[in-house]
């Protein structure tokens, strides 16, 4: 299990409540039942819903494994402004 | 035939030298070819407009045009369009606005105003149904936006300018309520001639061809618009400025004068920061069932925040991360007068010229206290203030940097930094007002902030822009907000990124770039409708003309190639489609040859496609369009 942190934006921010969370996870599939274990909202979120970021770089593998101090983004798509 | 009905019937104009009115003929061919709008203010200046030009003769027009389906009951569709010679740029300029001018002056009988001329002395213009007054403005002159049409009728539609404007800042707007036309400096142009305000009352309702019809197509659109995940969800919860975050993950968030894509203290500045803790309420344009606007609270006033653009330009553009600064800027920008896209992006420039010792102006990135005074001083033309308000290709022409002075055509850039998105970048480089996102094309709403689809390959970019440059077009002369059109982008795949759906039509939007191509070349192939694009049932029902997709495609088609034609007369070189060198030759992010914008290899594609050669339409091209 590596120690990450979990930031969410847009929608998935305003309807989780969560802006930063610490979490532990072997996996970034991992991430998603630990972050909907904290959501106290109602809600959860799956892989499907979100752009996945892992230090700062787009991931597209939900087995990619995790290490100690990892930055993971969750993000709902926008329109534009 | 009868006239068509959803217009109004009637274009105004009005000579402010002579303080006299007259109408103006437009008849049903001219609609049916225009619809109106944008295209409809180019296809009156293309008759009008000659090589020797300028945006401060007394001979430029401004022209005020609505669109069918503004005050027919059709949501988000009260916008308005002016067009005139920008000072900033010295070729057309189409500035669009949400404020309620557009619809009084569709309830005061006409569908446009022409403005000629230049008044003695400040002028408000009154337009009622019976009549048009000529009033002595003094009294407004000088005052800020607000002030101003606090002043003028309450119930009339109102276009006022400030201080920005009164002083011929280049990128001086027009406003309207809190809305304003922004770019291109019609403010300006306002301003030259003496034009501090025109109102507009009136009671008539435009009729309209099949109203049981089109109040189905409404109700319909409305509740396709309020169910959609981007306009019934994203947009009214986190407004535009709801884009920070994911721009800042597609590395497209202009950072220090577009040196980079990404800001360290971009959460600082972000949509979901201005939500959580300083919007008041969401609100929006008249008719508007989006509500994207944000309402915060500026020294005790709860007044707009902050769009889009000023928060990316004003925050990490100039390296700053105060966002209650970011609001407060943006209602002094909005009370002077100016467009902030250009304030903020020549400010950005002038920081980075300081920096390297070009121009010794003590501004620097990061260091904002003294930025209020430093608008202030642009609004009034006083010590770099001057210099500043005349926009960065001007600055860059005496100070130097041009290879980073970030504009097209004169026109600053919005908020997006295109290495990160190369489509984007094909988009700004060609737009016909310049540095313009909307006019663009926008294809970064497909680049990673809607869907999904390679950020960095050039492959299908010029055909997917020229698609959404022509269809834009035509839903903005159609009086609609753009904003209407990301209903198109399917839902389930706005709801599941991740899914193979989305996966599927991300790479597929790539793929099927020939048969786009083909339908930018031949848009009759589209001779259809589909139920997720309302705008030709919404044409139709309003106004009795026959409208599909393929129809409006073509009628922006020809309105794109309108304003390049005007443009080209207007003295635009082959060369005007391009982006600073900083943009095209230089790497975002170093060791990845992907982040730059490959602009020749994509403008070829895309001149091949329009049927264009050196920047603007062939002989062959104008006759099919049918432009004399």
């Amino acid at each position: 299990m590596a120690k990450a942190t979990v930031k969410c934006f847009g929608v998935l921010r305003l309807d989780s409540k969560i802006g930063k969370a610490e979490i532990e996870a072997e996996k970034i599939i991992d991430v998603f039942d630990k972050i909907n274990e904290l959501i106290e909202t109602g809600m959860s979120i799956s892989y499907d819903d979100a752009l996945v970021y892992l230090n700062g770089e787009r991931c597209k593998t939900k087995n990619k494994k995790l290490n100690d101090g990892d930055e993971v983004w969750l993000i709902s798509p926008a329109s534009g402004g | 035939m009868p006239d068509y009905k959803g217009y109004a019937g009637r274009v105004l104009k009005i000579d402010l030298s002579s303080e006299t009115c007259e109408d103006f003929a437009w008849k049903n061919a001219d609609r049916e070819r225009t619809l109106g709008g944008k295209i409809m203010a180019a296809d009156i200046l293309y008759n009008h407009i000659k090589p020797d030009m300028k945006a401060f003769d007394e001979d430029n027009w401004l022209v005020v045009t609505t669109g069918p389906l503004s005050g027919c009951g059709c949501p988000s569709s009260s916008r308005f369009n002016i067009s005139t010679i920008s000072p900033l740029t010295n070729i057309v300029t189409s500035s669009n606005c949400g404020g309620n001018f557009g619809l009084s002056l569709k309830k005061a009988g006409y569908d446009a105003l022409i403005i000629t001329g230049k008044a003695k002395g400040p002028v408000h213009v009154e337009i009622t149904e019976d009549s048009v007054a000529f009033h002595d403005a003094s009294e407004l002159w000088g005052l800020h936006v607000t002030p101003s049409q606090e002043k003028l009728p309450p119930k009339a539609g109102k276009m006022v300018i400030g201080p920005a404007g009164e002083n011929k800042v280049l990128y001086a707007g027009v406003f309207s309520g809190e809305r304003t036309a922004g770019r291109g400096g019609v403010g300006a142009v306002f301003g030259d001639k003496n034009l501090k305000a025109v109102t507009a009352l009136g009671s008539l309702q435009a009729e309209v061809f099949d109203k049981e019809a089109l109040k189905a197509t409404n109700k319909k659109w409305i509740e396709q618009l309020r169910s959609h995940p981007l306009t019934g969800r994203q947009m009214p919860r986190l407004g535009t400025a709801g884009l920070i975050s994911p721009m800042q993950a597609h590395r497209s968030l202009a950072t220090k004068n577009f040196s980079d894509g990404r800001f360290d203290d971009f959460e600082k500045v972000s949509g979901e920061e201005l939500a959580e803790n300083y919007l008041v309420k969401n609100s929006g344009c008249t008719t508007c069932v989006i509500q994207c606007t944000r309402r915060v609270n500026v020294d005790g006033k709860v007044v707009k925040g902050p769009e889009l653009e000023t928060l990316g330009l004003l925050g990490a553009n100039i390296m700053n991360n105060n966002i209650e600064l970011i609001n407060k800027w943006n209602y002094e920008l909005d009370e002077l007068g100016m467009d902030t896209i250009s304030a903020a992006g020549t400010i950005a420039f002038a920081m980075e010229l300081n920096e390297k010792g070009l121009w010794d102006n003590s501004l620097k990135f990061g260091e904002t206290e003294n930025l209020s005074k430093v608008f202030e001083d642009i609004a009034y033309r006083r010590g770099i203030g001057d210099f500043l308000a005349d926009g960065s290709k001007r600055v860059s022409e005496k100070f130097g940097g041009k290879e980073y002075s970030i504009h097209v055509k004169g026109m600053e850039l919005a908020a997006y930094e295109p290495r990160g998105a190369v489509g984007q970048g094909l988009g700004y480089a060609t737009a016909n007002r310049g540095g313009c996102h909307l006019n663009a094309g926008y294809l970064i709403v497909l680049e990673g902030l809607g869907l999904n689809i390679n950020p960095y390959t050039p492959k299908s970019k010029a055909a997917i822009s020229i698609m959404f440059q022509n269809l834009m077009e035509a839903i903005s002369a159609a009086g609609s907000c753009l904003f209407t059109s990301y209903v198109v982008l399917p839902a389930p795949v706005i709801n599941k990124p991740n899914s193979k759906l989305a996966k599927f039509i991300n790479i597929g939007f790539v793929a099927v770039g020939p048969v786009i191509a083909l339908l930018d070349k031949f848009p009759a192939v589209a001779s259809t409708n589909l139920p997720l694009i309302m705008y030709p049932y919404a044409i139709k029902n309003a106004t009795g003309m026959k409208m599909n997709i393929g129809r409006m495609l073509k009628i922006g088609e020809r309105g794109y190639n309108l304003e390049r034609q005007c443009n080209i007369i207007l003295g635009q070189g082959p060369d005007a489609d391009n982006l600073p060198k900083r943009l095209t030759n230089e790497l975002q992010v170093k060791g990845d040859k992907r982040t730059k914008v490959p602009l020749d290899k994509m403008l070829r594609s895309y001149y091949k496609i329009r049927g264009w050669k050196n920047g603007g339409p062939t002989q062959r091209k104008l006759k099919i369009l049918g432009i004399k």
